[in-house]
């Protein structure tokens, strides 16, 4: 991941995690949260400022929309935008691991 | 039951977000937890408890808004952050009771986009302050006779503002560093020693408030008390002047002798000599000559002439003094603006030599030679452009300034004496 920390305009880990949870379901904050610190296995734990900026910005940008308020509790969803940035940049990792892979397994 | 309350002032800058933190959780690790930030006023409000390791975050302020929104506050609370107050316009203050709940940021990238807006309107403000500040300190070159009468005064403002100047500057440079720092996806640290920061502040404050109390007045006071005034018939040592009489003087007219008794009345500030010696300037001399008509049914004054003849440290102070001389008196309250045109002398030896006839009979004449700069201003039918050689003549001689203990006059003693008891 490192290769994406380069500015905002690229995702960066934590911004592709919070994408990856909403594949499946539409969640509040703390559902995102729990699902990372599920997926990561306790490896990224998601602070409240870095989501809510982060959902500001999905949400700014079109890769999420908001589809239910409860209270003061926001669900999202993901967009067809947002499950196309994510698809790409799964792509991008993809290559970047083959390009790995290949390096580490040709002979000198 | 009654809860103790601490408030102490808010010494540390916003730029300061990570040494904020440490003090707070310094003061909660001794039983004070902060319930609020004064917003207009600088204090910090302390509440008595038990001893506890809370963590304490300083978020920037995502827009101009004063407060967090509902929706804000509950998310961070679903994490376990609860919001207190914020903290100047920048940040607002978050605090989280288990030690063991996980930062508020956790990606420096995705943080160091709250920075950025924040360090944009910081530098703002910084900006606006320093052109200020700037303004404040160009004074004393717009005017640099001030810088001459009062150089306490002078030097202890030139490093009040500059201090703030730098606390400032030193303020917007640090908080884009911050913002540097996360950009490049290293995290930022919450734990800072504040102790070198308060006590940088706190000798900015204290000059500052130095500055609004009476120290300032008194210094004013020392300055204006190293200026010795007396009777030029009473100095006997050469002085930098031509006499009015050299210029033409009518026996109808009458030079009253510079008398301290009389201060207060028309001829108080006539027919004197006030030297002062300083720093910047080794010996200055301005004196002033008037000659009144006897007939009381003629106007009081029938000519004058004021001149300053001073010997500076260097060419360009010399020169920016005589200048503003020159202005000052060409453009004296009440008067009309003045349009005249300079008349170039070009005097041997002399680096600078001019004359202005501004309105009437009210002409000015400068004379430089190196350090050395004489301005005269003289209202009377006598032409000073003829007397010019006259005043260049001064340039041949060195003078020393007067020396207290000789018959000077200290006008504080004076005023003091005149006031009723």
């Amino acid at each position: 991941m490192a290769l994406a920390k380069k500015s905002l305009e690229i995702l960066t880990e934590t911004m592709f995690y919070v994408l990856m949870a909403f594949l499946k379901t539409d969640m509040c904050g703390t559902d995102v949260a729990a699902f990372i610190d599920r997926k990561t296995k306790g490896r990224i734990q998601m602070g409240p400022g870095t989501l809510y900026t982060i959902l500001a910005k999905f949400q700014s940008e079109g890769l999420l929309e908001e589809t239910e308020i409860q209270g003061r509790k926001r669900t999202y969803r993901i967009t067809e935008r947002g499950r196309r940035i994510y698809a790409e940049e799964v792509e991008r990792l993809r290559r970047c691991l083959l390009d790995a892979e290949e390096e580490t397994h040709t002979e000198l | 039951m009654k809860h103790r309350h601490l408030y102490l002032p808010t010494f540390l800058p916003v730029a300061f977000p990570d040494a904020m933190e440490t003090f707070l959780e310094d003061m909660a690790k001794k039983g004070w937890f902060l319930k609020k930030v004064g917003y207009f006023l600088p204090f910090c409000q302390f509440e008595k408890g038990t001893p506890a390791p809370v963590r304490y975050r300083l978020e920037p302020i995502p827009d101009t808004v004063r407060t967090p929104s509902q929706e804000m506050v509950q998310f961070y609370e679903e994490f376990g952050w609860k919001y207190l107050t914020p903290f100047s316009h920048f940040f607002f203050i978050f605090m989280a009771e288990n030690p063991h709940t996980p930062e508020i940021h956790c990606d420096p990238l995705v943080q160091a986009k709250g920075y950025k807006r924040m360090c944009r309107n910081f530098s703002m403000f910084g900006l606006a302050a320093l052109v200020l500040l700037t303004i404040f300190l160009g004074i004393p070159l717009y005017h640099p006779g001030f810088l001459l009468d009062c150089p306490r005064f002078s030097a202890f403002a030139l490093v009040t503002l500059l201090s703030f100047a730098v606390l400032i500057l030193w303020s917007v440079l640090r908080l884009w560093k911050i913002y540097r720092n996360l950009s490049q996806g290293n995290p930022l640290s919450h734990h800072k020693g504040y102790l070198n920061i308060l006590s940088l502040q706190t000798i900015a404050l204290a000059l500052f408030v130095l500055f609004l109390l009476p120290f300032r007045d008194k210094l004013m006071e020392w300055d204006e008390k190293d200026q010795i005034t007396q009777a030029l018939t009473s100095v006997e040592k050469p002085l930098p002047y031509v006499p009015l009489a050299e210029m033409g003087i009518s026996p109808d007219w009458v030079q009253t002798p510079y008398d301290p008794i009389t201060i207060g009345s028309e001829n108080s500030d006539s027919n004197y000599v006030r030297s002062t010696t300083n720093m910047l300037a080794p010996a200055t001399f301005q004196i002033s000559q008037t000659a009144y008509h006897t007939d009381p049914n003629m106007p009081a004054i029938a000519t004058s002439m004021t001149s300053f003849y001073g010997e500076l440290t260097n060419s360009f102070l010399a020169k920016i003094v005589g200048m503003d001389l020159v202005n000052l008196y060409a453009n004296a309250p009440g008067m009309p603006s003045d349009n005249s045109k300079k008349e170039n002398l070009h005097m041997p030896g002399f680096s600078e030599s001019y004359f202005k006839n501004t309105l009437g009979q009210k002409q000015i004449l400068l004379l430089r030679q190196g350090n050395r700069v004489l301005v005269v201003h003289y209202s009377g039918e006598a032409s000073l452009k003829d007397h010019a050689e006259d005043f260049a003549e001064l340039f041949t001689k060195t003078y020393t300034p007067l020396q207290k203990g000789g018959e000077s006059y200290d006008i504080y003693s004076a005023i003091d004496t005149l006031r009723p008891l």
